[in-house]
């Protein structure tokens, strides 16, 4: 199932366990979907760089086997952002749940 | 075969990170790099093989294109994109530069022949807006690459095309006098014999006294006795007949010097294309050859019936026919030959890249020039069939002793040095059978 619109939702969601950084990020939403969720690794990185933009989530880096690994974590404005799309993620389940309750 | 190239995850990288700021660039670099080698150790964990999880880590992140476009609309302001974009164009058509060149000159020498056929006819060779270019493309070349380049050939091919009529001596009554009565109807056969002559004792210095190929000979005597041939046939009881007084010595007299004459004829581009063998093998010399019998031979003889019977008979359906015997050597010799042999990766596909459009043309013009003429003229019957097919054949056979001559020579197939991405000749097939360094071999 393509997750093109939520990525952001997902990846905040992951955030919001600790820090993390995008490898582990991909692995987290796949394994918790069981692998139903699926999308390309790569566009994983426009997602977080558009959310450090927006100013939800801040970034480190941390020295791994002498290379820099980039971590990203959630700032206060991100865990807000995460309620709200939250929020807006459920009452659109709802409504789909609802129609589709009608029509079942 | 030239093997395709493997997709790897540093021209993944490069797709990604093109256009981007080099600070950005330098960053995605790095996270993108750490995501791939995660990936590659995780695979490896699973039991996969380095190649294996290579190559599924790199499925795995997906198209390059989407993530560059999307960093892009991320890190880029709009302004930024577009400039971006258009670079990214710049280069596209920077590396496809050859086939683009080739098919922008071929559509407009297209244009130019077909709007201006009757001129194509009228055995007067062509000096028109096409020349200039067709000259600038083969400087461009000479200056450039230091050779003819792959894709300065249908120039060359149209340059050449245009030599031919003004060495014509027969049709030369819009000139008369000294030049075109004698200097140019001699030149062409001294061309012809002297090169043949020159290139064939270098040859034999070359490669010692070796036999050359029967094939050869055959085809001279063959390019003799078809023309002559054609003088002796007739139409009788509705059959197909030959004239025994044909080979009679007064017959003889009149029609050897003349068929001598046509013969060398063919035979001067062959001959002047020995040079270009020699020096870059068999390619070299095959495509100019090609561009010119197929735009020259292939338009002027079919046509020229057709259009002097459509000038007494005006003919909508002639017309047609007289325009689409125009058309098709144009087009197969400016855009189909040339980006065939563009895209072509092997030597067996350039060669047929050359030959088989040339070779479709020459046999297809007359055919459709004696259809069209068929309900013209009573004569157009039998006799008319047998001499197309004559005709064809005359045509052909160069082309064909081109093939056997010059792949005598040692050498590469198109050239010595490749010329850019989008047509450098890089590699040749050679059978494990073939020693002898021939026209599918590439000198190191």
């Amino acid at each position: 199932m393509n997750v093109k619109g939520s990525l952001p939702l997902l990846i905040l969601d992951a955030l919001s366990k600790g820090a993390s950084y995008g490898y582990l990020i991909a692995r987290e939403i796949k394994m918790r979907s069981a692998g139903v969720l699926d999308f390309q690794e790569g566009t994983l990185y426009p997602a977080l760089h558009r959310l450090e933009k927006e100013g939800w989530v801040e970034t480190y880096n941390v020295k791994v086997d002498g290379r820099d690994r980039r971590y990203y974590r959630l700032t206060e404005a991100g865990v807000r952002a995460l309620s709200d799309e939250r929020r807006s993620w459920r009452a659109y389940v709802n409504a789909v749940d609802g129609v589709l309750g009608d029509a079942g | 075969m030239r093997p395709e190239a493997e997709p790897t995850f540093e021209r993944w990288l490069a797709t990604v990170i093109h256009g981007l700021p080099p600070e950005v660039a330098a960053g995605v670099a790095v996270e993108l790099t750490a995501h791939y080698e995660d990936a590659v150790a995780g695979h490896r964990e699973q039991g996969q093989t380095l190649a294996s999880a290579q190559a599924t880590a790199l499925a795995d992140l997906g198209d390059p294109q989407v993530v560059r476009r999307q960093l892009q609309r991320v890190h880029l302001s709009r302004g930024e994109r577009l400039r971006a974009w258009a670079t990214q164009v710049a280069y596209l058509v920077w590396q496809r530069r050859a086939i683009i060149g080739t098919g922008l000159f071929g559509l407009a020498a297209l244009a130019v022949v077909v709007s201006d056929h009757r001129h194509w006819i009228s055995y007067r060779g062509h000096l028109d807006s096409i020349t200039p270019l067709a000259l600038i493309l083969v400087v461009a070349s000479l200056v450039l690459e230091h050779r003819l380049a792959l894709w300065s050939y249908p120039a060359v091919g149209y340059l050449l095309s245009g030599i031919s009529p003004w060495l014509l001596f027969t049709f030369s009554d819009a000139y008369g006098g000294l030049l075109w009565d004698v200097i140019a109807p001699l030149l062409l056969p001294v061309v012809a014999l002297v090169g043949l002559a020159v290139a064939g004792l270098r040859q034999l210095r070359h490669r010692g006294p070796r036999r050359y190929p029967a094939a050869i000979w055959l085809i001279l005597v063959l390019m003799i006795i078809a023309p002559l041939a054609m003088t002796g046939i007739q139409l009788q009881d509705g059959g197909v007949s030959f004239r025994p007084e044909a080979l009679s010595r007064a017959e003889l007299a009149v029609n050897a010097p003349w068929v001598l004459y046509m013969t060398t004829m063919l035979l001067a581009p062959v001959a002047a294309g020995l040079l270009g063998a020699r020096r870059h093998g068999v390619g070299a010399a095959l495509i100019p050859l090609a561009c010119h019998y197929s735009l020259y031979v292939g338009i002027v003889d079919p046509t020229y019936h057709l259009t002097f019977y459509e000038y007494w008979q005006p003919s909508r359906t002639l017309h047609a026919i007289e325009a689409f015997l125009i058309y098709l050597p144009a087009l197969t010799t400016f855009l189909v030959t040339p980006l065939w042999l563009l895209r072509a990766r092997t030597t067996r596909g350039r060669i047929a890249a050359v030959l088989l459009p040339t070779t479709a043309v020459l046999g297809a013009t007359p055919i459709l020039s004696a259809i069209g003429l068929q309900n013209t003229w009573g004569a157009y019957t039998a006799a008319t069939w047998v001499s197309a097919a004559i005709e064809i054949m005359l045509f052909i056979l160069p082309l064909a002793l081109a093939l056997v001559l010059y792949s005598q020579f040692p050498g590469p197939i198109l050239g010595p040095h490749g010329s850019g991405p989008a047509d450098s000749v890089e590699v040749v097939e050679r059978s494990p059978r073939d020693h002898t360094p021939s026209m599918l071999a590439r000198s190191p």
